[in-house]
């Protein structure tokens, strides 16, 4: 009885984001395209970089659903297995940056005064700047690459966290049930992340959330610049990138990798926001 | 002697907040002592520093802005405040517990009840991880709360509930010293008297000692066996319940219980004690009343006033008391 209880919290959310309309879509949409990216192997019906030179620059037709492109490569093959890497680098980078983020900010909001006062002003110059710029920047610098693509992109989400962290700190802090857990004698640690980072981590669960979809689109900016993942590698903001020379000519090569990058970062977006209102503890009963 | 009845005796108790050059003379030189199983109540306005000097025994002061300056505090004939940190963990909450004002913000929302009971238990004593929640399971009952709840969030309980879910905390651990920081404020009447039942019940039966903080002087009745009347930081009248209700001494305690509504004569208005507390910033020379006072002489602000005996038992801070009734014992 108590295991089930104490799962209620959880269950009670992922019911509530169910329920809500555009949230049910935009689980369904992401479902379906993060299981077709992982399944690529067995849903493609052309290999990751093979090339058919006899069919290039062929539109769509019943043998290849999506056209090939330049090399004779199966579009749609070639965006399953693309996907893998938006996604991958979407989700790590939003992931890497709020836990960052998270850390530093609790630690400004719970420590105060003076580490407070550098924390955020170092914050102000870091968010001071572009966050494309800086992805430019470092991508440049430590040269591209999947990991060094995932650092830079994470680089821009850290101050959005940390600020918002931050602000929740600041609003939680002064509740009793922080001074009672002092009185009991709990450790620092202990208060900053058993009792007070739950309580303040639901707006950055739904800003990570969001973030993966801006994420996505940053990722595909870089690839497209050439910073990013590099080709044969089929990223989508690379394939964008591939197709951008032929775009009067063979529209559908920059369309259909244009569509797979709306359609998740909508579903994203759509979920992101159905996880803000089940989070949003003035909702719970 | 009955220094073996004595379990908490506070000497010179000064703290101060500062904000930027600000400084706040929360609490001035304040002196008590405590028998095991008594009930102290501490009365007095907002902001007249109640709550600072319990959060000084409890060492929970926020630093900044809140700064010990002086005094000692001395609880089973060890003094706390010089005491190293280690040492007072094993004080703090095991041997003095603190109920807190507000039950809607002194539940963590995100832990069952159950839980946060349990986190108490298992941080002093040596249970096993089940001992300690069959413990808070006892705890519960104790407290008239079904121990199937025992999973239940705070945001399922009621404000009556939740001050008893409190309460269990609090006293988990067997402390032998409560802090009770207005325990019932947030609760409606009949809540509140339920819940002050229930703390009687419990201490009397731990022999536990209280400091009730407070501002109402129907708990004060209802609870407490010594009062101390708190007024800009410095205790301005000690006495016994008894003592302080049948004859109130200072200008100030008189002044509160006039302004209490009462039942018998059909009064319009109430009559409040005119004007605010000083300027804790700068807290005026001799007796921090005198300027609200109706019977303020020259005198009043000349000196710091002594803490008279005027009675056996019964302390009063105030120049103006008449000498025959300050020396007759």
């Amino acid at each position: 009885m108590r295991k089930e209880k104490r799962s209620s919290l959880f269950a009670e959310t992922m019911s509530r984001i169910w329920s809500n309309p555009g949230a049910k879509v935009g689980i369904i949409i992401l479902v379906i395209i993060v299981s077709a990216c992982i399944f690529a192997p067995f849903i493609a019906s052309y290999g990751l970089n093979e090339m058919d030179l006899k069919n290039m620059f062929k539109g769509p037709s019943a043998k290849h659903i999506m056209g090939t492109d330049g090399m004779g490569r199966d579009l749609f093959s070639r965006l399953l297995y693309g996907g893998r890497y938006s996604l991958a680098l979407g989700i790590c980078a939003a992931v890497v940056g709020s836990v960052i983020g998270i850390i530093i900010g609790s630690v400004a909001g719970y420590l105060g005064g003076q580490a407070e006062t550098i924390i955020m002003r170092f914050m102000d110059i870091w968010s001071s700047l572009p966050s494309m710029l800086l992805c430019i920047l470092i991508s440049a610098v430590l040269g591209a690459g999947f990991f060094n693509t995932v650092l830079a992109l994470s680089i821009g989400n850290v101050p959005i966290g940390v600020r918002l962290i931050r602000g929740q700190i600041l609003s939680e802090r002064s509740k009793e049930y922080l001074e009672a857990a002092e009185s009991i004698n709990c450790s620092k640690i202990s208060i900053m992340f058993r009792h007070l980072l739950p309580n303040v981590i639901s707006p950055v669960i739904v800003d990570a959330t969001m973030g993966i979809g801006m994420t996505i689109t940053m990722a595909a900016a870089l690839s497209y610049i050439g910073l990013g993942v590099q080709p044969p590698t089929p990223e989508w903001g690379a394939m964008l990138a591939d197709a951008r020379t032929h775009i009067l000519n063979y529209p559908y090569l920059i369309m259909f990798p244009g569509l797979f990058i709306a359609l998740t970062v909508l579903a994203i977006n759509l979920i992101g926001d159905g996880l803000r209102d089940a989070m949003d503890p003035k909702l719970r009963k | 002697m009955n220094d073996e009845k004595k379990i908490l005796s506070v000497r010179d108790l000064e703290v101060v907040y500062t904000s930027g050059k600000k400084v706040v003379q929360a609490v001035n030189k304040v002196s008590f002592d405590m028998n095991k199983g008594e009930t102290l109540a501490l009365v007095g306005e907002t902001g007249a520093g109640k709550t600072t000097i319990a959060k000084s025994i409890l060492g929970i002061l926020p630093n900044p802005p809140a700064k010990l300056i002086g005094g000692e505090i001395w609880l089973e004939g060890e003094e706390l405040i010089s005491m190293p940190d280690a040492k007072k963990l094993k004080i703090k909450g095991e041997k003095i517990a603190m109920i807190f004002q507000d039950p809607m913000t002194a539940l963590n929302p995100l832990m069952t009840v159950g839980d946060q009971i349990t986190e108490g238990l298992l941080l002093h004593n040596d249970y096993t991880k089940e001992e300690a929640i069959e413990k808070a399971e006892e705890m519960l009952e104790l407290v008239g709360i079904p121990k199937a709840r025992y999973v239940e969030y705070p945001f399922e309980f009621s404000g009556g509930m939740k001050q008893r879910v409190v309460i269990a905390m609090a006293l988990a651990c067997n402390p032998i010293l409560l802090l009770a920081d207005e325990p019932t404020t947030a609760l409606d009447v009949t809540i509140q008297a339920q819940v002050l039942d229930l703390i009687k019940t419990l201490r009397v039966k731990h022999n536990t000692s209280m400091i009730l903080i407070t501002h109402d002087l129907g708990v004060v009745a209802e609870t407490s066996d010594n009062v101390a009347v708190v007024y800009a930081g410095k205790i301005i009248e000690y006495a016994t319940k008894k003592d302080l209700f049948l004859s109130p001494s200072h200008p100030y305690t008189i002044g509160l219980f006039n302004s209490l509504p009462s039942m018998t004569q059909g009064q319009k208005r109430l009559n409040p004690i005119i004007g605010s507390p000083p300027d804790p910033t700068c807290l005026p020379m001799g007796c921090s009343f005198a300027p609200r006072c109706p019977f303020v002489t020259e005198e009043c602000s000349k000196e710091e006033i002594p803490f008279a005996e005027i009675a056996e038992g019964h302390f009063c801070r105030c120049c103006n008391l008449k000498q025959e009734e300050k020396t007759c014992h």
